[in-house]
């Protein structure tokens, strides 16, 4: 696996969108209020935050398909206005709308050929992306007669078919069964270990934290959180004891060591902190009881994100 | 913008086309058209079905609708053919066709603006205003496409059949894809701004309904009445202002001044097909039998069974006048003259003055009267067609033979034609005369910038050329048209910049 290097590949400095309404744009609402990342090359990046927190925004602003209200964003170090920069870029959106009237190949010819692939190379790409997205056999008919999972896996060669360094992906396994998600997870992990810059916005917070080395969480167009994925995951305090036989005076025990016991089956659950943790494996041990695993609980992605939602008010 | 993006365009554009169910059904439908110039052929021997099986002559053909053709028979052929050719490509092509087109393609550009398709096509390297004009090419070579097969296929079924088809003929392919691609920038610029099918449809529909009202009824008609006022005006010596009609005051000043204002600015669509007349005739160039300058007389061919006996081409009628023969039943027979003087009168301290046609008959009938031995001079007139026709025609009996005269006059400018009859017959010499002057004036055309002499579209499609000016101009016509599109293309592209998908 290739290391993300230090020279950040999206930069975005107090990033306002504010959409208008009315005929003279008068009112409106913030999409997003002064946001700023950075995204290092080779990373994985991941972008969560409720339905209109304004991270499809702030990708199509990257992308050139959203003009921003104010703010600055850089991509390779250049203005991300100029079309010129997406020839590097590739680009999966949410509820994507291929041409139907094209078959798969045609179309991939077709994405190949504007994003400015060489005539020569675009053959051997079609093929190698065909195959690695497993739409070979279905890659003749028309793109009007596939499934939903098989638009999303065409979809996701479309952004790949110019071999880009950086490739957005706007919920990659929206309508995908689980063995398409599988599929398409193990392609994401092959291009982060090929060192192609990720940026992934999806809902499915465990892909996220599968995938992910760095998340920034949005909400109301600000940033509520970012950092790395042990950052946003913490060690809750609580360590999980897993034992070969529970003893029936467990509590008894284990009395003046820590807080908030929870037995569960085949152990316990208890708030200590490293001394106590000591002192507890000693009692365990000279009380006779055989310990399987010591386990420090962490927070998932999933109770972290939910957790700072509800201290910040909720989804809008 | 490379290569590959230029060509992935175009076969986007191409593969859209043909997936497209109108362009299908249009196909389809275009295919019997051209497989009956396969099997109907226009020989100079007459109608020829499949091959040889039948043949209708041209006389019995023309009968059928109680018409009646006494042109040579190599002539009727080819007027069938270019009459066929007109009313499929140019008329029904030209409007039906049309039509269709900008129903099956009205949804091209909103298509790919819609959420998602655009989110795919605009996040390439390639500029939105790029991507626009490819969709907008896109409707063009559909009916660039349908032109073609249609223009090309006609072309070859009556080349193969009928042994002959006018070249220029292919031209009309321009004409349509111009027209097509002037109307279809109303509906790209509508399907921008609305993003919907049916509001760039509805709208390009209208338009071309009502730009087509504007510019080939309304305004060829108010031309034509202003130059008709300003004629008779400087025939009369009225010093009016040039171009002024009394519709240009008033409150119907405000319509006519509306009526010019939409035709500068609209797109002039009906312009396309005379120009395409303009080309076809610089092609292949007009074939006549007789031409006077001074007087712009023009004749085509003689009718039967009138014999011309000069030399045919350019002629100078004030000193060489032309002559006909011809032999009728039961011994008839007369000899025509035409003949061209000029009829300004000069009084000394007055602006010369031009004598009517009716002025000459007045003056005849005086100069037959009290003369022995004629008939007493019967004065009539020829108005039913393009050309009016003063006529006296007397007889006389000499040697026991029934002698018919008649001498007819029409003007023509500064000029006036007079057309004399000799000859003997039974009938009465007034029918005898009139049955003569008229079957042979029927193929006289005074081919001049004036409209007294013609309908609205014949006297615009002669003011329309590429040197006139610059209200009749082609290239002012194609030119303005152009920049109409072009600007509409550029507020489309100006207003897709600013969309955020």
């Amino acid at each position: 696996m290739s290391e993300p290097t230090q020279a950040p590949l999206i930069r975005a400095r107090e990033l306002k969108k504010l959409y208008r309404k009315g005929m003279f744009g008068r009112g409106g609402f913030p999409a997003l209020d002064g946001v700023s990342i950075e995204v290092g090359r080779g990373s994985v990046f991941g972008l969560l935050g409720p339905n209109g927190a304004g991270k499809t925004t702030m990708v199509k602003i990257f992308l050139g398909l959203v003009h921003r209200t104010g703010g600055e964003v850089e991509l390779f170090g250049q203005d991300c206005a100029d079309p010129a920069l997406r020839r590097r870029i590739g680009y999966l959106p949410e509820a994507h709308r291929l041409p139907g009237y094209l078959t798969g190949r045609q179309m991939l010819r077709l994405f190949a050929q504007m994003s400015g692939c060489e005539t020569s190379e675009i053959d051997d790409r079609i093929e190698k992306q065909l195959a690695q997205v497993g739409m070979r056999e279905a890659a003749g008919r028309k793109i009007s007669e596939y499934s939903k999972g098989m638009q999303q896996r065409i979809g996701l060669a479309q952004a790949l078919i110019h071999e880009p360094e950086l490739v957005f992906l706007d919920e990659p396994t929206d309508g995908v069964d689980p063995v398409g998600r599988m599929a398409i997870r193990e392609i994401v992990l092959e291009l982060k270990h090929k060192g192609v810059t990720l940026f992934l916005n999806s809902h499915l917070l465990m892909e996220v934290e599968m995938i992910c080395d760095r998340v920034v969480i949005l909400s109301r167009g600000k940033i509520l959180r970012q950092g790395t994925m042990s950052e946003l995951t913490p060690r809750t305090g609580s360590v999980r004891f897993e034992l070969k036989s529970v003893p029936a005076d467990l509590a008894t025990l284990l009395a003046g060591i820590g807080t908030a016991l929870v037995p569960q089956e085949n152990g316990f659950e208890l708030a200590l902190n490293d001394e106590e943790l000591d002192r507890c494996i000693d009692k365990l041990r000279s009380a006779g009881v055989s310990i399987r695993a010591v386990l420090p609980r962490k927070l998932s992605l999933e109770e972290s994100f939910v957790g700072m939602l509800k201290g910040e008010g909720g989804p809008r | 913008m490379n290569k590959p993006i230029l060509r992935a365009l175009y076969l986007d554009a191409y593969y859209q086309v043909l997936d497209n169910k109108v362009f299908r059904i249009l196909a389809l439908l275009v295919c019997p058209i051209i497989l009956l110039t396969f099997v109907i052929g226009f020989r100079p021997e007459g109608i020829v079905l499949f091959w040889g099986m039948k043949t209708i002559s041209y006389a019995e053909f023309a009968g059928w609708f109680g018409q009646h053709i006494g042109a040579d028979s190599k002539d009727v052929n080819l007027a069938f053919i270019q009459n066929v050719q007109h009313l499929i490509v140019d008329q029904l092509a030209g409007n039906v066709g049309i039509l269709l087109s900008l129903a099956a393609t009205a949804f091209f550009v909103p298509r790919m603006l819609e959420k998602g398709a655009a989110d795919v096509v605009f996040s390439r390297p390639v500029g939105r205003a790029t991507l626009l004009l490819a969709r907008y090419l896109a409707g063009v070579l559909f009916v660039g496409m349908l032109g073609a097969v249609l223009v090309i296929g006609m072309h070859m079924g009556f080349l193969i059949v009928s042994g002959a088809s006018d070249p220029a003929f292919l031209w009309s392919i321009l004409t349509l894809t111009y027209v097509f691609a002037l109307v279809h920038a109303v509906s790209t610029v509508v399907a921008v701004f609305s993003r919907s099918s049916v509001a760039a449809l509805l709208t390009s529909v209208l338009f071309f309904s009502f730009n087509g009202c504007v510019q080939s009824k309304a305004w060829i008609w108010l031309e034509w009445g202003r130059a008709r006022a300003e004629a008779a005006r400087a025939e009369s010596g009225d010093a009016a202002p040039e171009g002024k009609l009394d519709l240009d005051e008033g409150t119907a000043g405000l319509f006519t001044h509306t009526l010019d204002v939409l035709h500068f600015t609209l797109p002039k669509t009906s312009d396309a097909d005379l120009i395409v007349v303009k080309l076809r005739t610089l092609v292949s160039g007009e074939k006549e039998l007789l031409r006077d300058g001074p007087g712009s007389l023009v004749l085509h061919s003689s009718p039967p069974p009138y014999v011309y006996s000069p030399p045919p081409g350019e002629a100078d009628l004030a000193h060489e006048p032309a002559r006909w023969s011809w032999s009728g039943a039961a011994g008839a027979e007369c000899t025509l003259t035409l003949r061209r003087e000029s009829r300004l009168v000069d009084k000394p301290g007055e602006k010369p003055r031009k004598r009517s046609s009716a002025e000459y008959a007045r003056d005849c009938m005086s100069a037959l009267k009290g003369q022995p031995g004629g008939d007493v001079p019967e004065r009539s007139k020829i108005q039913e067609q393009r050309i009016e026709l003063e006529f006296v025609a007397w007889g006389e009996t000499r040697e026991a033979r029934k002698l018919a005269h008649a001498k007819a006059w029409f003007c023509s400018g500064d000029w006036a034609y007079v057309l004399e009859l000799e000859g003997e017959t039974a009938a009465l010499p007034g029918d005898f005369a009139r049955d003569r002057l008229r079957e042979l004036s029927q193929s006289f055309l005074i081919d001049r910038d004036d409209p007294r002499y013609m309908d609205p579209v014949a006297w615009y499609t002669h003011r329309l050329d590429w040197d006139a000016p610059l209200r009749h101009n082609i290239f002012f016509s194609v030119g303005s048209s152009v920049l109409f599109a072009l600007l509409l293309l550029a507020l489309a592209a100006w207003k897709l910049r600013r969309i955020d998908f």
